[in-house]
């Protein structure tokens, strides 16, 4: 049973990750820095909670504000740069953070020992606050701000700029603020996250949070899909699971993974969720055309290729 | 003295980064991705080339070094050309994000196969798996100046693969016909330029150099891990980012410096810092200069 509550904490972390990419990338922006903002979340929450005795979700909140100014910080100058240089920048400023991590000593003593993040050997011993009802609830609040997103007139002029950003800077929206916005937000997620993934396994290591795991997170959304925020649940869920299912490969099962990754990729190239309900509204237009009623289609709309 | 010291071996070193980098933005020029398993690739080479150098007693000989390099080279061509088939062939005129997720992907499973491989196979060592070679012992002497033999090779071995590389560029019909790509995609293949052709040879030709570079890294470490290439991937983005992204004679001459500024930060500061210096020098890059220092017509194209 405990195996079983495990993987379903991991899953909800891993799709905290995954949405904070997908916040990003929902402008279009394909940042690899989530993993930077998941890091200072979980250090700094583990420092307030563990350190200076600050209840769980104060400490949460306070990681998230953090890594949201400083996505703010770190979006606005990166709008300059575009596409693959952006994504370069990211992976910068994610490297930067990791090395400061690795190199912070700042230990207090509490009782009988000392306390702290101890460099290169990280931080030991953070208080366990967190477990599948905190990471849940947490996950409930950001799916229901990604619902109220999604019907919301912000969310349309988001799927603008991600569809076309001159033709959103045409209509009068303003592209800048819907970027920033988006880049914090995705930052204050994956603050949450990283908060919660700290309270929940007691041992943070800035060596973790590394390209690796932002390639990780990547693969989440490619593999469920880049369109609406069901895609990088799906993806992260499936993701979480399959080095479970391959358990009987033993050593050779992140292989497998991998591969499953790549024919996901090939098969589904807009992802698992997108890619599926692609097809079922294309099969439902080609079925509507030959039927009688041909306005009927018109105002059907397909999913986009995504991410340009 | 030291500080002089500390840059001429950075100097020697940092040809080997050249050469990663050249071969990351050769794919880059003709394919618009990046191909995040060309680390990977480098590090299955340089595997080869060690368990060359294992099986037939490099440590005292130069032949099985010569063969251990040419098999490298000839195991990266490989390995690139079966990343392509696999990562890059079946997504034409896919989304920006597919690539770069397959190639991720492959350099998952190539990392994952050889921390399987040095677990199980008795040549290989757990952690680092040594890298025989009678370079090791050499030592030169310039003035004062203490010069590892080893990396006085790998950086003329580096410059004669660049030269080669630089002349069959820009003097030959093959080299045109990629610089077209590189160019104009549309163009080039108005003009009958076989995209799918060029393509398939410059993924062999960087996926050889990157063999190639893999090989002289490892001799000069003396040892070869699965995670070379992860490594050695994130400073190639560095280099490309000062070059310019596309940009062949800049990566070339960006990689010398970033060697320096590696080894002159290392010496002087710590061995930690100097990630931290090299990428907050990429960051700034990015926001002063986005288009690199290097800049070519070829790299404005988004």
């Amino acid at each position: 049973m405990a195996y079983y509550t495990a993987l379903f904490e991991i899953s909800g972390l891993n799709i905290l990750l995954a949405l904070s990419v997908f916040a990003t990338l929902m402008v279009g922006q394909f940042s690899l820095a989530q993993v930077g903002f998941w890091s200072i979340g979980a250090f700094v929450t583990a420092i307030l909670t563990t350190m200076h005795g600050m209840p769980l979700y104060s400490a949460l909140i306070i990681s998230s504000i953090l890594c949201g100014f400083i996505g703010l910080l770190l979006g606005y100058p990166c709008l300059k740069i575009k596409g693959i240089y952006l994504t370069l920048a990211t992976v910068a400023f994610a490297e930067v953070v990791r090395v400061f991590f690795n190199n912070l000593n700042y230990q207090i003593e509490l009782g009988d020992r000392m306390i702290g993040p101890a460099g290169a050997l990280g931080f030991r011993g953070v208080k366990v606050i967190a477990a599948w009802p905190e990471i849940y609830l947490v996950l409930f609040v950001i799916v229901l701000l990604f619902i109220l997103l999604a019907s919301s007139r912000l969310g349309m002029s988001i799927n603008a700029v991600r569809e076309d950003e001159t033709a959103a800077a045409a209509v009068g929206i303003n592209v800048t603020k819907i970027k920033v916005s988006m880049f914090m937000f995705g930052a204050a997620i994956a603050g949450a996250g990283g908060g919660l993934y700290a309270s929940y396994s007691s041992y943070v290591l800035a060596e973790n949070f590394s390209f690796h795991m932002a390639l990780v997170s990547i693969f989440y959304v490619a593999v469920g899909g880049m369109y609406t925020f069901s895609g990088p649940i799906v993806g992260a869920v499936v993701l979480t699971l399959l080095p479970e299912v391959f358990r009987f490969a033993a050593d050779y099962r992140m292989i497998l993974y991998g591969v499953v990754v790549i024919i996901v990729v090939i098969v589904f190239p807009r992802g698992i969720v997108d890619e599926i309900r692609y097809r079922i509204e294309q099969r439902s237009l080609r079925h509507d055309t030959f039927s009688d009623n041909k306005t009927h289609n018109k105002n059907k709309k397909l999913p986009d290729e995504g991410i340009k | 003295m030291l500080v002089l010291e500390y840059a001429i071996s950075g100097l020697l070193f940092g040809a080997t980064y050249s050469l990663v980098a050249i071969g990351f933005t050769l794919i880059f020029g003709v394919l618009n991705r990046f191909n995040i398993a060309h680390g990977a690739t480098l590090m299955v080479a340089a595997f080869g080339g060690a368990t060359i150098s294992i099986l037939f007693g490099g440590k005292d000989s130069y032949i099985i070094l010569i063969a251990a390099f040419f098999s490298a080279t000839l195991i990266g061509a490989i390995v690139g050309l079966i990343v392509r088939q696999i990562a890059f062939a079946p997504l034409k005129g896919g989304s920006e994000l597919s690539p770069f997720v397959t190639s991720a992907a492959m350099a998952l499973i190539l990392e994952e196969l050889f921390v399987n491989l040095t677990q199980s196979v008795s040549i290989y060592s757990m952690e680092v798996t040594e890298f025989p070679s009678p370079l090791e012992n050499l030592v030169f002497f310039l003035g004062e100046i203490y010069i590892r033999g080893a990396y006085l090779v790998i950086f003329l071995m580096a410059l004669i693969i660049m030269g080669i590389l630089h002349w069959w560029l820009h003097h030959t019909k093959s080299g045109l016909a990629i610089r077209c790509v590189e160019e104009n995609p549309t163009a080039a293949w108005l003009m009958g330029i076989n995209g799918n052709r060029v393509e398939i040879i410059v993924f062999a030709v960087a996926s050889a150099i990157a063999g190639a570079a893999g090989c002289l890294i490892s001799v000069a470490y003396g040892t070869v891990t699965p995670f070379l290439g992860s490594n050695l991937l994130l400073v190639s983005f560095v280099v490309l980012v000062l070059a310019g992204i596309g940009s062949v004679r800049g990566a070339m001459i960006c990689g010398l410096l970033v060697g320096i500024i590696e080894t002159v930060t290392a010496g002087l500061i710590s061995a930690q810092t100097k990630e931290a210096v090299l990428f907050i020098i990429l960051f700034t890059v990015l926001l002063v200069k986005p288009q690199g220092i290097f800049a070519t017509s070829a790299t404005e194209r988004d």
